[in-house]
């Protein structure tokens, strides 16, 4: 018998005292499951390191819970609810449309059609990806009728459909549109059919890359997913002849297309409308706005994008397309199973739900982060939640060809990473890409995630960022009284006030995705005497957009350059959420640097290095770091592939925004021939990128002073927390990092240097 | 086809002691080559709930381990041996247990 799976998922994600927070579960194979709350103070590290340490805590939670079965409609779609129309009366359908996967799988385009009564009408793919209109009365009769001519993927192409009740016809056309190359232009396809079926409708569910598949309880259950681009869908409540659906389409007489006052035109949609939310609006009389399901992809090129533009800002009359995908998941949409009221009582910190059944267990973790109201301890740790979603059900580490080449090691997976690739409805990340090739845009949580646990297959590796953050947490209660834990979330959302009150903030082990708001907050910390711990590698590297209305979805566009799993497509560079420019922080004048001294510069996955400490480690302003530091050297050990400098690696530079009087006080050394520079370091390809010869692969620890009084510590690596815990914490990297750490926490200001040699920065010792 | 490099026992010696890196340039650059043969399946470690590694095939449709090596694995160094030992045999036909004197 095999052993009960159990999914869970939670909302928020981080939450304060008297704020609820809700559990959305599901548990198959056992009558009921365990549900306890759990404060995690480390992650599972085997023998060489602390090992998994929770803590169970009396709580409210109901104990045990009886078991249901909760499933995810995964796949984007438009939805428009009560269109008053009377199909019975003749109608038409028409788009213009850029399908991406003609896989042999019947598509919807726009219609009403509900599969389980096989009734309504359809306009769609059929199995050989050609137009058909599938109409049905709910009665026993129904019919599709195709052109027979299969679409080209990613051509864009004009499609209609009409039906005439009272000449009992069916009409179809598909004009392809645009340039099609040195291909040989595919033609126009004109079908008409005879159709004695009636659509006894009269209100209707529009839906837009989708069917109604079924209903569970009152969620609507959806198929016939579209893959592609859609654009200016609309719907007349008439029927007309493939003239008259020329004319339509051209907007030359008799029914100007866009005509709000013509009573007919039940609905034209138009997509490049309310850009930055899940709606759309509708430009016909009847302004019957839609709803988006399962963030389809928006702020992407039309069919007549000229090239001229990039922003859709600039052009929205460009940008009237969205993207949906078979694949999309933005919301699982799960009833809640139970809430947790956070309580008075409750320290800020790394908290989970720990449900149990049979031998399975699965934790959810969240935050409670300190009262905004409440006085706030010294430390602060800034867990890098906007890094967890990027993150989030990531499949490409197990499924890519070119792992072992880029991390020099196996790929390690364990159960619940097999059972994340068997349920394809667990949804993607934006290390994947879409069934149709296409780069996954938006990461979200609101769905289970099965990489962000304490117990994991490999924290070797930076795609399971939150077991690596566990080993700040277990150094930082080892290493303060107590401190409070709050999320890139709380950042965002809260600004400075999220900050305010800190002394130190110290960030988990991969800050890589950050928002204008997180970065403008933590710069204006520093500004206000705040003192920053950066350790982690590879931080403030992508710039990101959170969902405007829904917390816990972000969007990312992958620009220009960067180590990317996926490029945005041509002119797709612009976020939907906010219209801001995305892609690498560094690509905006505002490098990793500029806030933390070190950036981006080199990554692989087979062996750590330690480090080497340089002459300006001798600088008297650096004097407190290494204070019982006896080595040259320090860091040979390590959790995270032996060493404390690896994995994604940071370095100075002064070009990207590393301040003047920043000191590097180590730089790692020895790095593996898997280690490469990043490919934004390269103008012009060589052979001179690997760790074993090239200089720049190395990690600089780096600490300079902000003026009036704060200071910033950066370690730039990954790998570095995994150091600390070596040899029980008697260690000197532990020992550096308690000397900074007691140093930035002492209200002591830090003499802001005005007049520095910078002659020995870089020098080794 | 990957040819045999001549100085192929000292290259399996050098990847035996030592399978993560740094390597020399030429077990590298034969790492590399091995590493991107074509294959069906992807060679991936299963993590036992209990401790140690197994070798798999992972099909990816549908999703399957199919077991590449019986034995289990106490480190992850004698894994990466034991792949390396798989893609040898695959490319160039023989075992590389003896140095690749053969």
């Amino acid at each position: 018998m095999s052993a009960p799976v159990l999914l869970a998922y939670c909302d928020p994600f981080s939450a304060e005292a008297g704020e609820q927070v809700r559990f959305m579960v599901s548990c198959e194979g056992a009558g009921s499951y365990d549900a306890g709350l759990v404060r995690l103070l480390c992650c599972e590290t085997g023998p060489a390191g602390p090992g998994l340490r929770e803590m169970a805590l009396p709580s409210s939670l109901p104990g045990r819970l009886p078991a249901r079965r909760q499933h995810i409609d995964i796949g984007s779609y438009g939805i428009v609810e009560d269109v008053a129309v009377d199909l019975a009366k003749g109608f038409t359908f028409d788009a213009l449309m850029f399908p991406t996967l003609l896989d042999g799988r019947p598509q919807a385009i726009i219609g009403t059609w509900r599969e389980t009564e096989a009734k309504g009408a359809c306009l769609m793919l059929d199995s050989r990806g050609a137009l058909a209109l599938r109409i049905g009365d709910g009665a026993g009769a129904s019919a599709m009728i195709s052109t027979d001519t299969p679409l080209r993927e990613r051509q864009w192409i004009a499609v209609a459909g009409s039906f005439d009740p009272v000449r009992e016809e069916v009409v179809l056309i598909q004009r392809p549109l645009g340039d099609a190359g040195f291909d040989a232009p595919p033609a126009t396809v004109v079908r008409t059919a005879a159709c004695r079926i009636g659509v006894p409708e009269t209100s209707v569910s529009l839906l837009i890359a989708a069917w109604t598949a079924g209903h569970e309880g009152e969620r609507l259950l959806t198929g016939g997913h579209f893959d592609g681009k859609i654009e200016r869908p609309r719907l007349l409540a008439r029927p007309l002849d493939a003239a008259g659906i020329e004319a339509f389409r051209t907007g030359s007489a008799p029914l100007p297309a866009e005509d709000g006052s013509n009573p007919d035109l039940a609905g034209a949609w138009d997509f490049s409308g309310d850009m930055s939310s899940d709606r759309f609006p509708d430009r016909s009389s009847r302004q019957n706005r839609g709803r988006l399901i399962n963030c389809p992809t928006r702020a992407v090129t039309g069919h007549n994008w000229t090239g001229e533009f990039f922003d859709w800002r600039q052009a929205p009359e460009q940008y009237g397309a969205i993207h949906f995908h078979s694949d999309d998941l933005g919301d699982a949409g799960w009833e809640s199973d139970f809430a947790f009221t956070i309580p008075d009582d409750l320290e800020s910190g790394v908290h989970a739900v720990r449900l149990s059944a049979g031998t399975t267990t699965f934790h959810v973790p969240f935050v409670v982060r300190a009262a905004r109201a409440a006085p706030r301890r010294d430390v602060a740790l800034l867990l890098s939640t906007a890094t967890y979603w990027a993150y989030a059900n990531c499949r490409e580490r197990f499924l890519s060809e070119s792992s072992d080449l880029n991390q020099g090691r196996l790929t390690i997976l364990d159960d619940l990473d097999l059972l994340l690739l068997e349920r394809r409805e667990l949804g993607l990340s934006t290390y994947d890409r879409h069934a149709d090739g296409s780069g996954v845009v938006y990461g979200t949580r609101l769905r289970p995630v099965l990489n962000n646990r304490p117990v994991t297959s490999d924290i070797t590796v930076a795609y399971d960022n939150f077991a690596a953050d566990l080993l700040v947490v277990d150094w930082l209660a080892r290493e303060t009284s107590g401190f409070d834990v709050l999320t890139d979330e709380d950042l965002h959302r809260d600004g400075l006030g999220a900050l305010s009150g800190h002394r130190v903030v110290v960030t988990s082990t991969h800050p890589e995705y950050a928002s204008k708001e997180m970065r403008d907050a933590l710069d204006a910390f520093l500004a206000g005497g705040g003192r920053l711990i950066y350790l982690g590698g590879n931080g403030l590297y992508w710039k990101i957009a959170f969902h405007p209305d829904t917390t816990g979805i972000i969007e990312v566009r992958r620009a220009e350059d960067g180590v990317r799993a996926w490029e945005s497509e041509p002119g797709e560079a612009f976020h939907g959420f906010t219209g801001e420019y995305g892609g690498l922080w560094r690509r905006q004048g505002r490098a990793p640097n500029c806030t933390l001294g070190v950036g981006f510069i080199a990554q692989g996955f087979d062996a750590s290095a330690p480090y080497q400490r340089t002459e300006a480690s001798l600088d008297p302003r650096a004097r407190f770091i290494f204070e019982g530091v006896e080595g040259s050297l320090f860091g040979m050990g390590g959790l995270l592939a032996g060493g404390a400098a690896g994995l994604e690696l940071d370095c100075a530079s002064e070009a990207l925004g590393t301040p003047r009087h920043a000191l590097t006080v180590a730089s790692s050394v020895g790095h593996s021939n898997i280690y490469h520079l990043v490919p934004e370091e390269l103008n012009t390809t060589n052979g001179f990128t690997d760790g074993t010869i090239n200089p720049q692969v190395r990690s600089d620890i780096v600490f300079f002073e902000t003026p009036p009084d704060g200071a910033v510590f950066s370690v730039g690596s990954i790998a570095f927390a995994g150091s600390l815990s070596i040899n029980g914490y008697d260690n000197d990297t532990a020992r550096m990092m308690g000397n900074v750490l007691r140093r930035f926490a002492d209200p002591e200001p830090f003499a802001f240097p005005h007049e520095v040699d910078t002659s020995v920065r870089r020098r080794r010792k | 086809m990957i040819s045999k490099p001549s100085n192929a026992r000292g290259l399996v010696e050098e990847f035996q002691r030592q399978p993560y890196g740094p390597h020399s340039p030429a077990l590298q650059a034969l790492l590399n080559r091995l590493r991107t043969r074509p294959r069906r399946t992807k060679l991936v470690l299963y993590r036992e709930p209990s401790g140690g590694f197994r070798l798999y095939e992972l099909e990816r449709d549908p999703v399957r381990l199919r077991t590449a090596v019986p034995e289990p694995f106490l480190t992850l160094e004698d894994a990466e041996r034991a792949a390396f030992s798989i893609r040898w045999r695959e490319t160039f036909g023989e075992a590389p247990g003896d140095g690749g004197r053969r």
